[in-house]
């Protein structure tokens, strides 16, 4: 007892505190839910409520969604909640705020185990729980961290197990979180095998009878996955995403190369798919390592890339320190291991199209704060208590202006930039429809029909008999169902309003669609708002007959 | 030196020199003017590879010729940078000169910041932010210049990619900082950091020559390493570096030159050519100050020839007539083709066409 109240536990358990509720914050909005949270949020509530997923599969292991066919993890996590809470955007991320508070044990554990120390490993907990990434992706569902927390704790396990006797349970530890890992997010698919190889290296020498156990239950756990890939069409993603994908940019500019040296044998050498593809790689690998990447540029609000760069700017000369330092003690395996993970994180970002993706890149979360705490210690900065206040406050500004950003100027355009559409139509949804009609375009929104199934949180049974769906390449494109309508284009909507329309309705236009329809219909506008990605203002309609 | 008629000689390079001087030289032979600098830079590398590499004086000789970002600035005419850099080497390599080259470094800085800038504080935020932006490892070893096109030679960095190896591998085995290092190194590591803040140019290849002098010889100290004492490895590495080479001169000499010859302002000089080439009784032309460069450059053909500079829209539409004569020559850039009632794909008008096929005036 009295060790579990000693001085460092109750520190550590007040962080975990703070960072929980610091994370809790606004937790619902900023920023607004996204199409794939959206996607996550009704095949949750699908399970919570029926058993089945939103095309009417039970319990299914891949969620075929819009086509995408998302991974499971999150979904059940989120449906548990929804099974013993109200569903709603809380909830919903809920899941990832704890991925992202158990980092800090995690980080602690492991940093106490390399320092010796565990004022060291305080000192950890601290900076992974303000880490701009560990805050960005705790307030979104789907965006990986799911997959990067049990990949962290996989890899502290296996540290923690390597000088200890029951090293094995360890070593099944981690096993079993490189297992939940690949069904959290595709990033694991590429980072678990090859941490796998890593742990053959480490244990090679010892009881490969259990080694063999161990990775055939890792390997029957990844079947499904695997099938999943080349079978049941999870390739798509890939597809969608390849940053060597031959109809794109790099491959445009080589076969201009190519026109220039007027096909001759050395441009057909030097220019081709190979060297190209090789290019891009090399290139989008090395972004992870830009010193502008990882502490200085600030990006414009994207849907789930963080604007924020990975490291605040008084820890960026820590970080590289940290990478030298696990260089030179690279004969003791625990950095070794350390070093191939930081080699190998960026990874599945690179090979996606637009690297650096930090959501991609999230695999590295943790290990940047192992790494200042490594170079803090060698520079034996407790010791120097001037310098160490002078970089606490150094470290207090830069955190104060990130949260300032993130909650305000960040949350203002956020709001504005993604999903204006969409969160009215969510809205008008959970008022009016089914019981009226409503009607919109598809512009702006990926998947027309996901925002009132989430708004009015529609019974999934009936979704799946009212609705009118078609496939194009793999993907999956609802036309109608029940009272909702949405076309393309106004002009093709305006037909379908003529035939169907029943007084009062109700519409989210653009201003533009809006004067189209200004001939057709009569309307009172209830209520607008900007969507500065398009330039456009929306506003929400009530439709009334004209009067004579 | 072979090479140093490529790429096109750009109106940067000549504005550094007395229009005196120019006036000497035949347009055709303006390249002549790298000569000295590449011989500047030569020399650079020649002290250095000594000093340094005693034993490995050729290979390392070798290295350093061949690094991308050295060629380049041999064929880019700045003195500012061809002193600089033989600056530092002989800082570098010359103990005894040591208290000249900093008195000579200070002097050069202190002049250049009272000539060149307006408001110090804004000059430093955007030159630091260009200078984290050039040391990334993108730019260092695979896509040069993050704010500029004028030198960006496409798919190559500063340093061949293969140098990443050496030099991760040099940091590693000279992590340890001592004194005499620090004086030797670090010293003229500030000079260059000022050097660049102090350069008014957004090139990186020319602003951060001195940090980039300095990491090739991180680089070249690392290759040898890796490869003293071994055969195989020396072959390895010189086939590398050949194929480097090869990729590098491909894209500098053949590709670079026609993916950017907007940048370098190729519509400009063949403007310039077409005036002196050609015997019209007047010659009506956009207001362009580089375009009343170069022309001024040429007396023979500016003094005799009638030309009319025209700055506004209203203008061109009034001189329609004008321009359709046989003896008058209009030239029109592509803004103001736009909105000539002709339009651009009219067959009375010629495009000058830039060796990437892109029409940048239009002759009427």
């Amino acid at each position: 007892m009295r060790n579990v109240l000693s001085p460092v536990n109750l520190l550590l358990g007040l962080i975990l505190i703070i960072a929980t509720i610091f994370r809790l914050y606004y937790l619902s909005s900023v920023p607004p839910l996204d199409l794939d949270e959206y996607g996550i949020y009704y095949n949750a509530f699908s399970i919570a409520t029926q058993g089945i997923d939103e095309w009417g599969r039970h319990f299914p292991l891949f969620f075929e969604s819009f086509g995408d066919f998302k991974l499971s993890l999150d979904i059940y996590l989120v449906a548990a909640l929804f099974k013993i809470f109200e569903p709603s955007a809380f909830w919903l991320r809920f899941p990832s705020v704890i991925f992202s508070v158990l980092y800090i044990p995690l980080v602690f554990l492991l940093t106490t185990n390399l320092t010796g120390k565990r004022n060291w490993g305080i000192l950890g907990a601290v900076l992974v729980s303000l880490i701009p990434y560990s805050i960005f992706y705790s307030h979104s569902i789907g965006a990986s961290i799911s997959a990067s927390l049990p990949i962290f704790a996989s890899i502290t396990f296996f540290i923690l197990g390597m000088k200890k006797e029951k090293r094995w349970t360890y070593v099944l530890i981690s096993m079993l979180c490189l297992v939940v890992a690949i069904y959290a997010y595709p990033l694991a698919w590429i980072i678990a095998p090859l941490l796998i190889l890593a742990y053959t290296y480490f244990l090679w020498k010892e009881k490969r009878i259990r080694l063999v156990m161990y990775y055939a239950f890792f390997v029957v756990a990844a079947v499904p996955i695997l099938l999943q890939f080349f079978i049941g069409g999870s390739q798509i993603r890939l597809s969608n995403t390849s940053a060597i994908a031959y109809d794109r940019g790099p491959f445009t500019e080589t076969q201009a190369f190519r026109q220039t040296a007027e096909n001759d044998l050395l441009s057909n050498i030097l220019h081709n798919k190979a060297t190209t593809s090789g290019y891009i790689l090399v290139n989008n690998y090395l972004k992870h390592f830009n010193i502008s990447y990882l502490g200085f540029d600030k990006t414009e609000p994207l849907i789930q890339i963080s604007p924020y760069p990975p490291l605040y700017l008084v820890l960026l000369p820590f970080y590289v320190f940290g990478i030298i330092i696990l260089i030179q003690r690279r004969k003791d395996p625990r950095y070794l291991l350390l070093l191939y993970v930081l080699l190998i994180a960026p990874l599945p970002s690179a090979i996606t199209e637009g690297a650096v993706h930090p959501k991609r890149y999230l695999a590295s979360l943790g290990l940047e704060s192992i790494l200042v705490v490594l170079a803090l210690q060698e520079f034996k900065i407790h010791k120097r208590k001037l310098v160490t206040a002078l970089l606490a406050i150094i470290l207090a500004v830069e955190v104060f202006i990130f949260v300032r950003f993130f909650y305000g100027e960040y949350a203002a355009k956020s709001d504005q930039l993604f999903y204006a559409k969409a969160r009215m139509i969510e809205e008008k949804a959970k008022v009016v429809w089914p019981k009226s009609q409503l009607f919109y375009t598809t512009e702006s929104l990926g998947e027309p029909q996901i925002y009132p199934l989430v708004g009015a949180q529609y019974s999934p049974i009936r979704y799946q008999q009212t609705r009118n769906a078609e496939r194009r390449d793999n993907w999956v494109f609802v036309r109608s169902f029940d009272n909702l309508y949405f076309e393309d284009s106004i002009e093709n909507l305006i037909p379908e309003m003529k035939k169907v329309m029943i007084y009062p309705s109700y519409g989210i236009f653009s201003d533009s669609e809006l004067r189209q329809l200004e001939s057709h219909f009569c309307f009172d506008i209830n209520g607008s708002k900007n969507y500065l990605l398009l330039k456009k203002q929306y506003l929400e309609v009530t439709f009334k007959e004209c009067l004579p | 030196m072979f090479t140093l008629n490529h790429p096109t000689i750009s109106i940067l390079e000549l504005q550094q020199l007395p229009i005196q001087i120019l006036q000497l030289i035949p347009a055709e032979s303006w390249w002549i003017l790298r000569i000295p600098q590449a011989i500047l830079i030569l020399l650079s590398v020649i002290l250095l590879a000594k000093y340094f590499f005693k034993k490995n004086y050729l290979f390392a000789f070798a290295q350093l010729f061949t690094m991308p970002w050295l060629i380049i600035n041999a064929h880019e005419l700045n003195f500012a940078v061809s002193f600089y850099i033989l600056g530092i080497s002989l800082y570098l390599t010359r103990p005894n000169l040591k208290k000249w080259v900093v008195i000579l470094f200070l002097m050069v800085s202190g002049f250049l910041i009272f000539s060149q800038f307006d408001s110090l504080l804004d000059i430093i935020s955007s030159r630091f932010s260009l200078l984290v932006h050039s040391l990334n490892l993108t730019t260092l070893f695979m896509q040069m210049e993050p704010n500029s096109s004028y030198v960006k030679v496409p798919r190559n960095g500063y340093f061949f990619l293969i140098y990443l190896i050496p030099f991760l591998s040099i940091i590693y085995q000279e992590a340890r900082i001592k004194a005499n290092i620090f004086i030797l190194y670090i010293a003229p590591l500030l000079f260059s950091v000022i050097f660049f803040f102090l350069f008014p140019s957004d090139h990186s290849i020319q602003a951060a020559s001195g940090i980039l002098l300095l990491m090739s010889l991180m680089v070249v100290s690392g290759t040898i390493r890796l490869i003293q004492g071994s055969r195989v490895r020396t072959s390895i590495a010189t086939v590398l570096i050949a194929l480097s080479s090869i990729f590098f001169f491909e894209m500098y000499l053949r590709q670079y030159p026609v993916m950017y010859a907007g940048e370098r302002s190729e519509g400009k000089f063949l403007v310039m050519e077409y005036v002196r080439d050609t015997d019209a009784r007047k010659y009506y032309l956009p207001a362009d100050a580089d375009l009343k460069y170069l022309l001024s450059i040429l007396p023979s053909t500016f003094s005799r020839k009638n030309i009319v500079f025209i700055s506004q829209q209203s203008e061109w539409l009034s001189l329609e007539t004008q321009c359709r004569k046989k003896e008058v020559v209009c030239i029109l850039d592509e803004g103001t083709i736009k909105e000539y009632p002709i339009g651009k794909d009219d067959t009375s008008i010629t495009p000058i066409r830039l060796r990437n096929y892109l029409s940048i005036y239009y002759i009427l």
